[in-house]
């Protein structure tokens, strides 16, 4: 091996010393500790490597971007583990499916109104990207009042002692919807749908009505010029609990 | 996979995703949505991986293949293969990098081909060796070696000139540097 080869494959030489046992260096590492010019030069390039690789770790990344990351892991449904499928667990699936299938058939007619509406947002947070990420609330308000004016709704007081995660702004038969996550202490999410009541033929009353969609625990209610869907994992009772009073 | 264990893992990867992903797309949202994305397949597909010493690469070598699948339409650079033939390189010290800043190295990175700005990142700021890259990459690690030669050359250049502009720069405005501060008080634009 000459100089220049010994040059070739020592600058693949990590400047952390991880690649000692490599014994694809060692010849060039032998030629290195006879030739003073290599070893000069394998020594700026350490200290070179070194230097970029200790500047380039320090670029940083968005502050809100773990959080964002977190957010939206504990918004999306939890990946069922994989079984084995038994002929007979088929059979039922099957059956199971054919019984959906019927069901879906009688429902065929379009959808409208609050329920509809409710089914879109729940749908909605199976692909979450938030808009916006902080953890003060008063920050996620102000940035929805700048992005589309939403202003003039009241946060459940049980959701006010939460920190928040971020916000989204949808659009429902034109009208903006505003959802805000919080973050729950076990590290799971809440989160609460702002919607204008002008864009509901039929808004829900004003006392929280509960409702399973799919993963989903929610409570809606009308107050004034909006509506409120609520929702989270788990039961009823632990979303009753979130709403204190209201519910 | 618990809960914990995503946290704990986006706790300890998500910088290095977010740098490598911002080394392929120079755009802070394109970076921020591949690394999103990145952990939202960990969390759907990550189970498939048994040996969570791969996990680093596994993380990497699926944000790449995210990116390349969202750029398929895109130019792809010439592949050059060089071999052990004699690399020009400009002297560029250590204490020149030491005065840059974290995002003026980083753009000065992107600038590198992306073909040899793919294992110099991984190289320098991830610390994997040229097998590891060869077996992320799929492609022979000789090759590996000399995407590293090449893309060193280049980063040198880069840095070389981004020097010199720092040096015209003091040159220009002597005013705005005081003599102390003169080795590490200015920062690139």
């Amino acid at each position: 091996m000459d100089t220049r080869q010994a040059r070739f494959v020592l600058q693949s030489w990590r400047a952390s010393g991880a690649d000692a046992d490599d014994p694809q260096f060692s010849v060039a590492l032998r030629e290195m500790k006879r030739d003073a010019e290599l070893t000069e030069w394998f020594e700026h390039e350490q200290a070179l490597d070194h230097a970029i690789g200790r500047k380039l770790g320090d670029f940083p990344a968005p502050d809100q971007l773990r959080a964002t990351i977190l957010a939206e892991h504990f918004a999306l449904p939890t990946p069922a583990p994989r079984r084995r499928w038994t002929p007979l667990a088929l059979a039922a699936a099957l059956a199971f499916l054919a019984a959906l299938a019927g069901v879906w058939y009688l429902e065929m007619k379009p959808k409208e109104g609050f329920a509809a509406c409710r089914a879109q947002m729940m749908e909605n947070l199976s692909s979450l990207r938030l808009d916006f990420a902080s953890a003060n609330l008063t920050e996620v308000q102000r940035w929805l009042f700048a992005n589309r004016e939403i202003s003039g709704y009241s946060v459940p007081s049980g959701l006010q002692k939460l920190p928040s995660i971020g916000c989204k702004i949808w659009t429902w038969r034109g009208k903006p919807v505003a959802l805000i996550c919080f973050s729950l202490k076990d590290g799971h999410a809440v989160h609460l749908f702002v919607i204008p009541r002008s864009a509901l033929v039929d808004p829900p009353g004003s006392e929280p009505q509960f409702a399973r969609q799919a993963d989903w625990m929610t409570g809606s209610w009308t107050d004034r010029d909006f509506v409120y869907v609520v929702a989270r994992r788990g039961q009823e009772g632990s979303l009753k609990e979130l709403l204190g009073p209201k519910a | 996979m618990a809960d914990l264990d995503f946290e704990r893992i986006v706790n300890k990867h998500y910088r290095s995703l977010y740098r490598f992903a911002y080394s392929l797309t120079r755009n802070q949202g394109d970076a921020s949505d591949l690394t999103q994305q990145t952990c939202y397949l960990w969390a759907t597909r990550g189970h498939q991986l048994r040996d969570e010493s791969k996990l680093k690469a596994w993380l990497l070598t699926t944000l790449y293949r995210e990116f390349l699948g969202r750029h398929r339409h895109e130019t792809r650079f010439q592949h050059i293969e060089v071999t052990a033939a004699t690399y020009e390189l400009p002297h560029v010290l250590p204490r020149m990098v030491e005065q840059l800043d974290a995002s003026a190295l980083m753009d000065a990175l992107t600038l590198v081909d992306e073909v040899y700005r793919v294992p110099l990142l991984l190289f320098y700021a991830e610390d994997m060796s040229y097998k590891e890259m060869a077996e992320m990459l799929d492609v022979p690690t000789g090759t590996i070696m000399s995407r590293l030669a090449r893309g060193k050359a280049q980063l040198r250049q880069l840095l070389a000139i981004e020097s010199v502009k720092r040096a015209d720069k003091f040159a220009s405005s002597p005013a705005e540097v005081s003599p102390e501060k003169e080795p590490h008080g200015h920062q690139t634009s």
